[in-house]
Parts: C-alpha cells; sequence; structure tokens
C-alpha cells in the first residue's frame, strides 16, 4: 500500500528539462468516486476541513496551512513522506453543498506531473442510505513540450492523479466506515 | 451588416431565423456531437480522433473544421452527411482553426511550432506557414479587413496576419496568456481572453492597440457576442460562470453561473439564444439572452471544447430534405 503511495505521487521522477511556460494544448480530466456506506454528514466531518488532508490521504507527512475554509485566502502547503512539497490554495468552499475546490498554482512535475492543476472533491448522498465522494481535476501534463518522453506524457500525469485519488478516497471509505 | 439583419430577424415572429447545427468537439470522448438548433436535440455524434479541440464551421453550414490535436491532424467534415471528406497530418500541434471563406482558406494555429498553417478550404492542401508568436492558440479571420487575428500564449501578444500577402502586419502585446479571441461584426475591435490575468483585452483593430482591459472572472476561456452587438460574453472556466459585458460602455452586467468549465461560446442567430460548452460537465448550456435563464442543458460526450466557430450564422437548416 504504502509503496504503491509513493509511486503515485512520485511518478516522473526522470530528469528532463524546464522550458518556460508551456503545455501541452489538451487539459486532462480525471474523475474518481467512492460510494460509502456511512451518512453524507460524516463523510463530510472527515474532509470538511481543508487544513487537514493528511488525516485522510496518507502520503501526506504533514500540512502547513492558513486561512482556515476561506475560498481565496486559504493556503495550504503538503510535506509529501516522499520528500516533496506541494502548495495549495482554495478557491470555493460551500459546506452546504458539501463541496470545495482548490488549485494548485506550481508545482515541481518531479513530484506531482502537472501544471495549472485544478480540483474539486463532493460528498453528495447516494441515495441509498449512504454517500458518494467524487474528487474530480482538470490539469496538464507535466512535460510541457511536444513528443513527450513514454514516462511524462498525458498518460503518465492522468495516471499519477488517479493514483492519488484512488488512494484518498479509499482512505476516506475506510475512516467513515470504521 | 449581416448582424444587424439578423436581429430584426429576430425581432418579428413572421420572419424565420437561421436554425443552423452546433458542432461541439469532445476531447476526451474524441468526437463530436451535432445538434440541431431548431429543436436543440442531439442528432448525431461523429467519431474524430484523439482529442479534439478547435472546431469551425462555414456561414452556410456546409462545410466544418476541426483541429484534432491529440493525432496532430486537421479534419474537413460535409456538414450534412457529417462525412469526413478530407483529413491531413499537421505535426505542429494544431489547435485554433478558422475560415477565411473570401479566399478559400482554412487558418489553423500550430501550438507548438509557433506558426500558422493556411490550407486550401476544398483540399487542405498547404498554401502558406506564417511565423507568429510562441504557442499560438486562438484564430479569428476578420473578414472586413481582409486579415486574420492569432493569440501567442506565451508572448502574450496577438499576430495581425495579412490574408492577402501572409505577412504578420502588427504585433501587439495583450493581457498574460491570450487564448480565444472573437471579432465584433463590425470588424472594429476584437476581444482577447488573457487567461492568467483573468480579464479581456479588447483591441482596436484600426490602431492595432488595447484600448481597455476588462476583469472577468476566473481563467477566461472565450468570447462571444450578441447578435445586436450589444453585450459580449466570456467564459469564464475556473469560476463555472460566463461574465456579461455592455459592450458600448465596457462596464460588467452580471455573470450567470454554467457548467463546469465552460470553454466554447456563440449566440444563435435568432438572437435569443447563447450556447456554452462544459468541458467538466460534458454539455452544452443553452441560455435565454433576454432574462439570463438557463433554457435547457444538453448532454453531449466527455470533455466538450467546442473552441471556435461553432455554428453557421447564415444557415437556414441543420439536416437537408
Amino acid at each position: 500500500m504504502k509503496r504503491f503511495l509513493i509511486l503515485a505521487l512520485g511518478l516522473a521522477t526522470v530528469a528532463f528539462a524546464t522550458v518556460a511556460e508551456a503545455h501541452g494544448p489538451s487539459r486532462i480530466k480525471v474523475i474518481k468516486t467512492v460510494d460509502v456506506a456511512a451518512p453524507p454528514a460524516k463523510v463530510w466531518g472527515i474532509i470538511a476541513d481543508f487544513d487537514k488532508i493528511n488525516t485522510w490521504l496518507p502520503a501526506v507527512e504533514k500540512v502547513d496551512a492558513s486561512g482556515g475554509n476561506s475560498p481565496n485566502s486559504a493556503k495550504r502547503v503538503l510535506h509529501l513522506k516522499s520528500g516533496g512539497v506541494i502548495e495549495e490554495n482554495l478557491t470555493k468552499y460551500n459546506a452546504s453543498s458539501m463541496s470545495y475546490s482548490y488549485e494548485i498554482p506550481k508545482v515541481d512535475p518531479k513530484v506531482l506531473p502537472v501544471n495549472d492543476y485544478s480540483s474539486t472533491i463532493t460528498v453528495s448522498d447516494n441515495g441509498k442510505g449512504g454517500s458518494t465522494v467524487e474528487w474530480r481535476g482538470a490539469f496538464y501534463r507535466g512535460y510541457m513540450n511536444n513528443d513527450p518522453p513514454p514516462d511524462q506524457t498525458d498518460e503518465a500525469s492522468q495516471a499519477a492523479v488517479a493514483g492519488v485519488y484512488d488512494l484518498g478516497l479509499a482512505t476516506i471509505k475506510s475512516l467513515a466506515e470504521k | 451588416m449581416l448582424a444587424g439583419m439578423v436581429a430584426l430577424c429576430g425581432a418579428l415572429p413572421a420572419c424565420t431565423s437561421p436554425q443552423p447545427c452546433l458542432w461541439i468537439t469532445n476531447q476526451e470522448a474524441g468526437t463530436a456531437t451535432i445538434i440541431d438548433s431548431a429543436t436543440d436535440q442531439v442528432i448525431d455524434t461523429i467519431p474524430l480522433g484523439e482529442k479534439p479541440a478547435g472546431v469551425s464551421v462555414t456561414q452556410g453550414g456546409d462545410v466544418v473544421f476541426a483541429t484534432i490535436p491529440g493525432a496532430n491532424e486537421v479534419v474537413r467534415i460535409d456538414g450534412y452527411t457529417h462525412k469526413i471528406t478530407h483529413r491531413i497530418s499537421l505535426p505542429g500541434g494544431p489547435l485554433g482553426v478558422d475560415i477565411d471563406e473570401a479566399n478559400a482558406h482554412v487558418l489553423v494555429t500550430e501550438w507548438y511550432d509557433d506558426r500558422v498553417s493556411v490550407l486550401d478550404m476544398q483540399t487542405l492542401n498547404p498554401i502558406a506557414r506564417i511565423t507568429v508568436g510562441h504557442a499560438p492558440a486562438g484564430v479569428a479571420v476578420v473578414p472586413s479587413r481582409n486579415r486574420a487575428l492569432i493569440t501567442n500564449r506565451d508572448s502574450s501578444t496577438v499576430s495581425v496576419v495579412s490574408l492577402t500577402t501572409y505577412e504578420v502586419l502588427a504585433t501587439i502585446p495583450v493581457g498574460t496568456h491570450p487564448f480565444g479571441i472573437t471579432a465584433e461584426a463590425s470588424g472594429r475591435r476584437a476581444w482577447v481572453a488573457a487567461v492568467k490575468d483573468d480579464a479581456v483585452s479588447v483591441l482596436d483593430l484600426e490602431t492595432d492597440t488595447v484600448v481597455s482591459t476588462l476583469k472577468v472572472g476566473r481563467t477566461p476561456y472565450d468570447i462571444a457576442f450578441s447578435v445586436d452587438g450589444a453585450q459580449a460574453f466570456v467564459t469564464n472556466q475556473h469560476d463555472n460562470s460566463i461574465a456579461i459585458i455592455d459592450i458600448k460602455t465596457l462596464h460588467p452586467i452580471s455573470t450567470f453561473e454554467v457548467g463546469e468549465y465552460p470553454e466554447g461560446i456563440m449566440a444563435h442567430p435568432d438572437g435569443h439564444r447563447l450556447y456554452v460548452s462544459n468541458w467538466m460537465s460534458d454539455s452544452v448550456s443553452v441560455i435565454n439572452i433576454e432574462n439570463m435563464g438557463l433554457r435547457k442543458t444538453i448532454p453531449t460526450g466527455n470533455g466538450s471544447r467546442a473552441f471556435g466557430r461553432f455554428l453557421g450564422v447564415t444557415q437556414q437548416t441543420c439536416t437537408k430534405e
């Protein structure tokens, strides 16, 4: 489990030239959901605080955060167990619809091979007495020019983010169903 | 001229407005969704290739061009049979596309090669290649000026290109990371979405200068105008909204919530409807312009972009008998 996590977050560690602020023309979409056998309020309680992602994303060692849950002022810095750092800014927060959105202005592609990353996580009633958590993201690949090497393609970036989402959602599920 | 006639038509019940097809490129699905605006129903979905993005339809709706960045291709499609008639390779990362109908050419931006390709409208054979700025994205043909405008995303400029000589006539500094560009029907001004500035740059095409910079929502993408020329509409990708701006005063009027990551946007020639493609929501929002109310949400395909002129403003009917 832990090895897989590090793998997911540590993809694209191969060194490559850093070029200006270009990216491939196609934005990538990842949408992952999980059904949880627990009421939405309980599930939302697990993820509601923007500064406590370390409690449900095991790849995160600790979080430095400020601004609480206030959109456009709240920030968090994730210190990963693998050693990397990801800075994230809260852009939307809606407790009544149990959803918030955040962005990564800039990240070392060796830590997470993405550019212009934005994401939303939402808890909803699944109509079967439980909840659905959806985590979706939009971003460009880590490699910034034409013809990326095989390990730095759209697919590699997509797989890295999908791996993070799968593991985060699995952890939320296991915490909520405990 | 055309815009005025159509607006008048929209105001008179007895007058029949054109009812063009909408051509919505779906990036993740690799398809185009074709919607008949007479009914706002999907009438067909056709495969295009890997990650289609840009689209441009002739005014009369008979021919459609689309860029396929994932496969480095451009396709020409028959607007009525929905068959791909021509497919060419364009290795520089084709993205934006617009049609120069007067000269029977198609212009395609090549993102990685910092060029614009000029292609024959019937065959897609290359006619010319123009070097512009870094990462050219959007392209708008301005027929009344016999020019094309190209946004250079990484240079934060707009290149003004002659459609006769293919020379770059001017390079205009605009806001940061310009992407979508649309000229007013009069050809007097063009509006550019400056993605990183959360703003729109308004260009005067007589002087080739930025005459106004307007704050909109977060990460604006593309721009449309109402048929009567009174309002501009800007898609704000990260706000899931449309910014509505008074063209005369250049003041914001309001914002309107649509689906997630709205991208392509165009007004229907009837003057009443506005169409927005939602990339994350896989849908097209149909909005009533008069009261800015949501009229309908049409499910499309995964990753709807429709980056460009996705309907032909004089096409009378979307299907032929």
